[in-house]
């Protein structure tokens, strides 16, 4: 597999004459096999080790992907019977919706399904789950701006307004590698969505439920969500990238319901 | 001595100057080479690198290109880092060259069509190629562009050590002519 060429030219006509040519020749001869030999054995060795390599990288995120650990204690108000979101409504046909308050797409469905949302809700028998989880932690400078709004709205669903609260949030999106909104900000926002209890900033500024979001995270991740804005009817993703996330989402519901 | 004789001669003069031929380094040929080989494995290296820490954030930034499902983008999110990382110390230590320089044009390979992929679908994301990735609001297409660009001249060299494994300063002479170390 390597360059030979430069040192077998025109041995066919020569060596007759030389018993010591002759000796050259097989010498170089054996050599040559010798050496494709053992390519062939370091090509095989390089095969094996890049494969390797490769199940190394698989079983990580095999041994990454196991199951979540137990639901923290303290969950908010509001959560979802498995707890791995807030239910903002109940019903036959379950949404399910993940979201990241850093992620720019997630603040385009979110506006775009909040009337399909609102609509299907309004017929019954829907049941939403939102999932505010943390996957763009490292997207702001400092890192965790996505924990600290998701567990912000994990206080405003405490309160009651989660679904207020994401829509304040998402509305005044930071820009990532930004610091994010501080948490004077958030608070601020709290007041924004309607809530008026005090013990709102308090929960914020402790980061009362970082647990939780975290929790929500995991869960997420271990139903193969990597992507937020993710979306699934009954555990069916639907494509809400298109240029009618609504339409797709009440197709897929009106199909659910069936 | 005959003719025949003298020709012999000289071709044996010929096959005795290839073999003592001054090791590769010290021609240009060589120093190509080398560098080529260098660059590959510095820049499968780093790439590796800053991916390996976090496999979760790399199999999201896999499921971003969306063309695979994301619990398989998980796992190819996954095995990326640790393929990248073994070629580039095969390409480093100069082992198996041309099995190494292989690899690396089959990933570039894949690498551009990705990247060509999302930006046929009007797509915005970083290509997240050293770890990052995520959507962009702008400039998602010079980044595009940039992208492939790079990653073709990184083919080129790879392309370059598929045709001429032999580089200077590599683990391959060694192991693979032990007789003419000695000669």
């Amino acid at each position: 597999m390597t360059d030979t060429g430069t040192t077998d030219t025109g041995t066919t006509d020569a060596g007759k004459t030389d018993t010591g040519t002759t000796d050259a020749m097989v010498r170089e001869m054996v050599h040559r096999r010798q050496r494709r030999r053992r390519t062939t054995v370091v090509s095989l060795v390089a095969v094996v080790v890049v494969a390797a390599a490769a199940l190394v990288g698989a079983g990580l995120v095999r041994a990454t992907n196991t199951a979540p650990d137990k639901a923290p204690s303290r969950v908010p108000a509001g959560v979802a019977a498995d707890k791995s979101g807030v239910a903002a409504s109940t019903g036959a046909v379950r949404v399910d919706v993940y979201l990241d308050y850093l992620c720019p797409e997630c603040r385009r469905t979110e506006r775009a399904l909040n009337s399909a949302l609102g609509s299907l809700r309004s017929r019954g028998g829907v049941s939403v789950v939102y999932h505010p989880v943390a996957f763009l932690d490292d997207r702001s400078a400092p890192a965790g701006y996505s924990t600290r709004a998701a567990s912000a709205a994990a206080c405003a669903a405490d309160a009651g307004r989660f679904e207020q609260y994401s829509t304040v949030l998402f509305a005044k999106q930071p820009a990532e590698q930004g610091p994010g909104l501080s948490e004077a900000q958030l608070i601020a926002a709290g007041k924004e969505a309607g809530i008026t209890r005090d013990s709102f900033a308090r929960c914020v500024e402790d980061a009362r439920f970082r647990p939780w979001v975290q929790y929500v995270s995991d869960v997420a991740a271990s139903r193969k969500v990597a992507l937020t804005p993710t979306v699934t009817v009954d555990g069916r993703r639907v494509d809400v990238t298109g240029p009618d996330p609504g339409a797709a989402l009440t197709r897929e519901v009106t199909e659910a319901r069936r | 001595m005959s003719r025949e004789g003298q020709r012999t001669a000289v071709i044996t003069a010929d096959a005795a100057k290839t073999a003592l031929a001054p090791p590769a380094a010290r021609t240009r040929a060589g120093l190509v080479r080398l560098t080529a080989r260098l660059t590959l494995a510095a820049v499968l290296a780093y790439a590796a690198l800053v991916k390996v820490g976090d496999l979760t954030e790399a199999g999201r930034t896999v499921a971003l290109y969306r063309i695979v499902p994301d619990d398989q983008a998980q796992l190819i999110g996954g095995v990326l880092p640790f393929v990248e990382l073994a070629i580039a110390l095969l390409l480093a230590a100069g082992l198996a060259t041309r099995v190494a320089a292989v690899g690396t044009a089959v990933l570039l390979v894949v690498y551009v069509a990705a990247i060509a992929s999302v930006w046929a679908r009007g797509m915005s994301i970083d290509c997240g190629c050293f770890g990052g990735g995520g959507t962009l609001s702008d400039g998602a297409e010079r980044g595009y562009a940039i992208d492939i660009a790079r990653d073709l001249v990184l083919l080129g060299a790879a392309a370059l050590l598929i045709r001429h494994p032999r580089t200077p300063y590599a683990l391959d002479s060694w192991v693979l002519d032990p007789k003419e170390r000695e000669a």
